[in-house]
Order: structure tokens, then sequence, then C-alpha cells
């Protein structure tokens, strides 16, 4: 017998009626077993009495159970089919009494986890000082910053989603300069303006997609500042007023996407069989109309997924407006952090809003996409 | 007939090459009101080049295109408008994968002739009736077989109630099983008297239907005659050349 064989024997032995019933129970049980060693905080309701010892008692006496099974398996294993555990009636209760373990480790659960991290929450909301504990204080700096982290979060909500929804109808207009080619039959002025539209839309995404989007926000943020106030000579209150960074912020963030989402409606464009645009056009149609009718729908809708991975890009990129002191999300936990000298317990704190964020956006993305009969991406995309 | 009749497409001097390659040496060639012609010869001839130059799809080097009278090569001719009147079925039929059926054969006559919808519907139904496809107007044309999808295409190229019919290997994409049921359909369309160009490797449509076969080779047209002249007393060896490898399967 290989080394193969035997692996393949002994995963076909712990597969059998095991997975679920009494190997993933056990697994569970044996977990919740230990979280009941743990020292009750104020809120459990099993506190430290016989309720918690007869929940113990249940968890222990399944974990015996499911050993017993696996020693009868295992030492009669040619006629396991003929024992007492794989009698109807039996298997019927053993599957009911794994659903009472089941029920059992939930309680256990809500007990020692929801409920602790229930009352740490409370404890540290009421506190003057930090515990001094990982987990506690990266609660208690979350609750005391809570008004800043929100705002933060706000705005980086509004630039991410504002600005990709301008960049997607830039991004509309900045294509149709790339779908007219100049033609022989245009006349010389119509191809100039062709020419120059194709000329614009090369260097335009090369530019915007080829520099860093905090660098692009520091040139528009202080190059436009210092153009306005030279013409107009405002104060800095009023030019705050006029040119305010989050103004700078959302229009870097709506010119960036503008040129990443034209490739990408190009790109899905292009990759509409052409035979469709020449059946258009045999049809007597012209160029703009086999565009307008056939070809551009169709690019369009399969783009959606990637203006979906725009607006999840845009939610973790806006953190770069830090940079230029837009008080976005970033910028927020910066200030959490700068106030209460505390780092990673607060940018734990600002990963987790990241990610529930950019999660909670695929699945809003996905549910659109689905909705309009387009392909669905999955996982989060990667930065620009 | 074919002598009386007017000629409504005239190729004269067509010259096309894809880089170094010479693919059309100097084409002379036309089309009369009523005929149905079919363009025979290996792959790689230029048969479907010169298809495709007739309603400028593929732009000419050199050479002129009239279609009833007027040159689609002047650079000054409106080539959309003409191209209104020249039906075109692709190999790969090329049918808009957005819209089902129907709307495949409304879209270039609601845009184009300004018909109502509704117009545009019967004309539709009526044509599709006669390739055999009503039951289907509403159905997604990524759920028709290939000779479903083919049929449709002449439908769709019918709509625009063209004065000549543009095939370019019509059946190569199908399945042998399947091909019947699109040559039947061409079959009726010729026998309505409609002015048809054929590119086919058909070899019993074209000695049956055609008035008139052009065997090209090499970007040349090499011969040219009734059917019964060119499949039965070939003048050219290359043309018995050719005909032997298709007669032998």
């Amino acid at each position: 017998m290989t080394i193969v064989e035997a692996g393949q024997r002994t995963v076909s032995f712990f597969r059998r009626d095991h997975t679920y019933v009494f190997l993933g129970t056990s697994a569970l049980a044996a977990v919740c077993y230990l979280l009941t060693r743990f020292v009750p905080t104020l809120s459990s309701f099993l506190g430290a009495g016989a309720p918690l010892i007869a929940c113990q008692g249940l968890l222990g006496a399944w974990i015996v159970f499911s050993l017993v099974a696996l020693v009868v398996k295992a030492t009669r294993w040619r006629t396991y089919d003929d024992t007492f555990l794989k009698k109807p009636g039996a298997v019927r209760v053993t599957r009911y009494l794994s659903y009472l373990a089941w029920l059992v480790c939930a309680v256990v659960i809500v007990d020692r986890v929801v409920l602790s991290v229930v009352d740490i929450a409370h404890y540290v909301a009421a506190a003057d000082t930090r515990t001094n504990l990982f987990f506690p204080d990266v609660l208690y700096y979350a609750w005391k910053g809570r008004s800043m982290l929100l705002q933060g979060l706000g705005n980086t909500i509004i630039v991410a989603v504002v600005g990709t929804l301008v960049a997607f109808v830039l991004a509309l207009l900045l294509v149709f300069l790339h779908l007219n080619p100049p033609s022989k039959r245009d006349n010389g002025f119509v191809r100039f303006w062709k020419k120059l539209g194709l000329g614009f839309y090369k260097v335009y995404t090369t530019v915007l997609r080829g520099t860093p989007m905090m660098v692009q926000g520091s040139i528009i943020y202080f190059g436009f500042y210092a153009f306005i106030q030279g013409i107009t000579g405002l104060g800095v209150s009023e030019m705050n007023q006029v040119w305010s960074v989050f103004t700078a912020a959302l229009v870097t963030i709506a010119l960036n996407s503008t040129a990443y989402l034209a490739e990408t409606l190009r790109a899905s464009i292009e990759a509409i069989d052409p035979g469709q645009a020449e059946a258009a056009r045999s049809l007597g149609m012209t160029n703009w109309q086999a565009m307008m009718k056939v070809v551009f729908p169709q690019g369009v809708r399969n783009a959606i997924p990637a203006i979906g991975n725009e607006v999840v890009i845009n939610i973790k990129d806006s953190s770069v407006f830090t940079f230029i002191g837009f008080f976005e999300l970033m910028y927020a936990s910066r200030t959490v952090s700068g106030t209460y000298y505390a780092t990673t317990e607060v940018y734990i704190t600002t990963a987790v809003i990241y990610l529930v964020l950019t999660m909670v956006a695929t699945a809003i993305l996905n549910a659109i996409a689905r909705r309009l009969d387009a392909p669905t991406s999955n996982g989060v995309p990667s930065s620009n | 007939m074919a002598d009386t009749a007017e000629t409504i497409v005239r190729v004269e001097g067509l010259r096309k090459s894809f880089g170094d390659l010479e693919v059309l040496k100097d084409i002379n060639f036309s089309v009369k009101r009523g005929e149905v012609v079919t363009i025979i010869g290996s792959s790689g001839s230029g048969k479907s080049t010169l298809l495709r130059c007739i309603n400028l799809l593929e732009e000419p080097d050199a050479g002129h295109v009239w279609f009833e009278g007027k040159d689609l090569t002047d650079l000054s001719t409106n080539v959309d408008k003409l191209r209104q009147d020249i039906g075109m079925v692709f190999q790969s039929f090329n049918l808009f994968a957005n819209k089902n059926v129907l709307d495949n054969c409304t879209l270039a006559p609601v845009t184009l002739k300004r018909m109502s919808k509704a117009e545009a519907e019967k004309v539709a139904m009526g044509h599709l009736e006669s390739v055999g496809l009503a039951d289907f107007a509403h159905a997604d044309v990524r759920r028709l077989s290939g000779g479903q999808r083919q049929r449709v295409a002449i439908a769709r190229a019918l709509c625009m109630d063209p004065t000549v019919m543009l095939f370019d290997e019509p059946t190569s994409a199908l399945d042998p099983e399947i091909v019947g049921e699109v040559l039947e359909v061409m079959r009726q369309l010729a026998q309505q008297g409609m002015t048809m160009v054929v590119v086919t490797h058909e070899m019993a449509f074209a000695r049956e239907v055609s008035d008139r076969v052009v065997f090209m080779d090499k970007g040349v047209i090499l011969e040219q005659g009734a059917p019964a002249q060119v499949f039965g007393h070939p003048k050219e060896a290359r043309t018995r050349e050719f005909l032997a490898r298709y007669l032998q399967d």
C-alpha cells in the first residue's frame, strides 16, 4: 500500500458519516469547552454555577460519545454498517444529539464571546483611561474617536461614490474621442478635430494613469489654489470657501478615475465582436449609429463590474488625500491617533472600517450588476 | 433575361492589397438585375474581398465600384445611403447580441427609413415567416442554432428591401446537416428574382441555382460563364484542378 493510498483510506475513514455529525461538532464542542474555562464577565448569564456545569457536562459527554463512535468505526471498519451506530434509529438520534450540542455551543459563544465584547465595550465607553490590554484598548480608542472616525468615513464615502459617478460620465464622453477614428471620407476640418480628440485621449489616459493620485491631488490642490488666489486676490478663509481640500479631492478622484474608466470602457467596447458593427454598417448605418445602437450598449454592460471595482478602489485610494489635509477616514484616524497617543490600536479600527466598507460596497455592486444581467466580479480589486 | 437587363453592380480595375499581399489584381466584374452570380475559388483567392469591396466594407486601393450608376469609390458619395440597398449576409451571422430576433430585423428600418416600430415589425414578421422563423420573433439570438441565426441574418437584410444581396460564405460556419435549410431559403430568394452575389463552397448549389459562375484564383477572375459550361467544360487547367478536388468529395 502506497502512502497515497493510505492517506486516501484515512481520509475516507474520517469522512464516512463523521465529517459533520461527529468531527465538526466535536471540534466546535472542544472549542466551546475551552471558552467555558474563561472567567465570566458582568452580563454573563451562565455564570460559574450549575448552568455552566451543565453545559460543560453536555459538551464533554458529546466529545466522549464521538470518541466511542470513532473507536467503534476503527475497530470494526469492515462490518461498520452492521454496528449499532448505523441502525436507522441510532443514526437519527445521533443527529438530534449533534443539534443539541450545536445549541449548547451557541449558548456558550453568546455568553462568553458576544456578551464579553459587549461588556468590554460598555466598560471602555465609561472609562476615563485606557486599560493597557490590547483588544479593550482598540474598542476604547474607537469609542473615544468615534465622532472623528464617522466624519472621516462619511467624507470617504462621498468622495469615492460621487467621484466615481462623475468619472463615469466623463469617461463616457472621453471614450467617444477614441471611437471616432478619422476616415478618408471626412473633410479636412472634421479629420483635424478627430485626430486632436484621439491625441487628447491618449495623452490624458497616459498621464493620469502614469502618475500617483497623491501627486495629482497635490498639483491640483496647490496649483489651483495659487492660480485662483493669483487672479482673485482672496484671503485664506475665503479661499477655503472657493477651493477647499474637499473640492480638490473630489476633482482629483474624478479626473483620475475618468482615465481608468475610459480605458476600461474602451477595452470592453473593443472586445465586442467587430462583425456586429460591420453588419450594422452593411445595413446602411453610419459608424456613429452602429456604435450607439449596437456596440456601445453591449460594451458598457460588460464594463459594469469594472465600474464597480473602481468605486471600491476609490474607497481605499481616497486615503492618499490625507496628504493634502482632506479629512477622510485615514486623516481622521491619524487625528485620533495623535490625540490619544495610540497607533496600532487606532489603525486596527481603521482597517476594520475600510474592510467592512469595501465588502459592503462589493456586495451592493454585485447585486446591481446581477439586476442588470451583467457579469459579476469576485473579491476586492487591487489598487490603482 | 440577363442579357437585356440593366447592370446594377459594376466593378472596374479593382485592386486591393493587405500589406505586401495583393489580394485583388485588376478585377472587372458586373452583375445585372435579377442575376444570381456565384463566386467560387480556393481560400485566399480574393473572392470574399471582392464581395466586401462591392459595398465598400473593404476600401479598395484602386478602381471603381458602381452601384446603380453611382460610384461608391468617389469620396463625395454617401456610401451609408447606398449600403441601405445592398444587403449582406456574413459567414459568422453577426447578429446583434443585445437584441432579440425581431429587434435585429427592425433596428435598421426604424433607424434609417423613418419607419414606425409597428410598421417595421409587420415587414419583419413577413420576412421571418418566409425564412420559417416567425415563431422565434421574440427569442434571444444567442439561443438559436447556427442555421436559425443565418436565416435571421437573411431576414434582417431583406427588411431593408435591398436591390442586391451579397452572401459571404453563408454556410461555411454551419454543420453539414444544417446547411440545407439556409440554402433552401437562398434558393427561394433566387426564384423570386432577387439579384444575388454568392461566395460559396457549395458547388451543387452554385451549379443548380446560379445564372453565372465566376472562378477566382490568386486575385484574378480566371474564368466565368454559365454553370453548365464552367462545371462541365472548364477552359482553364486551374479550374479543372479546383473542381476535381471538390467533386471527389
